[in-house]
């Protein structure tokens, strides 16, 4: 398990991880609720060509990073209190969660909608399901509540940075910055 | 007594035409698909991928001749029966784009020339040249296939060849190229006819 040292920082490649998969998200959600309302034509088939792309990569990091952070060693967490350490230690749970969920969700609906496909034109996707009508139905209605919660819990999550960066002034978002 | 010999001879006329009708009747044969042993197939190409579907509903009839050789093959397909595994995807072919079934409820292949590869007691390869009417259009195509008897009232036919979308206009305006969803369309078929003499 990852060690609480008492280091002043994030090591640089969590610091990686953390930026690339804040920045792959940003791309991700917009680019999923655009995709999703455009009729049907070769424009929203690439577009989801894309989102499943960028998806999948985020599975990739976000394993990578589960890894990392489970073998290094990471800094103590800036809380005042026990109850705010509670809470952050669940909300980032809950994002790694998500950050899991969807995906995994995603590539079900892929799978279970019988759309093969070449991530960035180039790999192809194995299937992790069959072409299933009501298993395609209910991993949309996962990845709907997923990407709604992760939201949430992004607003909670940058909230909280700003908070600590201009209200309280410490160093927990200039800790996770270069 | 002339009159007589007329009449036999009217009469000897007449049952010897009944009787090479007859004749003809239970040695050239007809035969109908069997909707719960027959599959007709498709693979099309996504990102060069390949995604499945088939039709549902579909017919086969052919006519042999006394010496059960092919003479002809007809097939009706049911374009709104097709189903690619995906709700999406069904209504999405379904539309004037693609199918357009809605003015074009069907696919009728007639066969103008059977061609006989190889043909022994129970077996036999065929070239089934003839139009397929798709979406509208009319096409020459060649449909390669094996006739298996499977006991005296009951064969199998089965085959597989390729059909290039564009030239049914399947698949038109920002669909036309190629490039994601694939020209060539596979088509596989597995029929199970059954003797349907009366």
């Amino acid at each position: 398990m990852a060690k609480k040292g008492d280091l002043d920082e994030w090591s640089w490649l969590s610091k990686l991880f953390h930026w690339v998969t804040a920045g792959l998200i940003f791309i991700q959600i917009p680019l999923g609720f655009y995709a999703k309302d455009l009729k049907l034509s070769p424009l929203k088939i690439d577009m989801f060509i894309w989102h499943k792309s960028i998806g999948m990569l985020i599975l990739l990091v976000v394993i990578m990073r589960l890894l990392w952070r489970i073998r290094s060693t990471i800094p103590l967490p800036i809380a005042a209190t026990a109850i705010e350490k509670a809470l952050a230690t669940a909300a980032h749970a809950v994002l790694y969660g998500l950050m899991l969920a969807l995906p995994l969700s995603g590539w079900l609906i892929s799978s279970a909608a019988n759309f093969p496909v070449k991530l960035f034109w180039l790999i192809p996707l194995p299937a992790i399901s069959g072409p299933d009508e009501s298993v395609k139905l209910l991993a949309t209605e996962i990845h709907i509540a997923c990407v709604i919660s992760l939201i949430c819990i992004l607003i909670v999550h940058i909230g909280a940075a700003l908070r600590h960066h201009i209200l309280l002034k410490d160093d927990a978002l200039k800790r996770m910055w270069f | 007594m002339l009159l007589m010999k007329m009449r036999e001879k009217c009469l000897a006329i007449l049952m010897a035409l009944f009787g090479t009708l007859i004749y003809q009747s239970v040695l050239a044969d007809s035969w109908q698909s069997s909707a719960l042993s027959s599959d007709l197939e498709f693979i099309a190409s996504y990102q060069g991928l390949p995604i499945n579907g088939r039709f549902n509903r579909f017919s086969v009839a052919a006519n042999t001749d006394q010496a059960t050789q092919l003479t002809q093959l007809d097939v009706r397909v049911f374009i709104s029966s097709a189903d690619m595994g995906s709700s999406e995807i069904n209504q999405a072919i379904q539309t004037t784009d693609w199918f357009n079934s809605g003015d074009f409820s069907e696919a009728i292949f007639t066969s103008q020339h059977l061609e006989t590869v190889s043909r022994t007691e129970n077996n036999a390869e065929y070239i089934a040249h003839g139009e397929l009417q798709l979406k509208g259009l009319k096409n020459s195509i060649a449909v390669p296939l094996s006739w298996k008897n499977n006991g005296s009232d009951q064969v199998v036919i089965a085959g597989e060849l390729t059909l290039d979308r564009s030239d049914f206009g399947i698949g038109i305006g920002d669909w036309a190229s190629g490039e994601q969803i694939g020209l060539a369309v596979r088509v596989s078929f597995a029929v199970q006819l059954d003797r349907t003499n009366e």
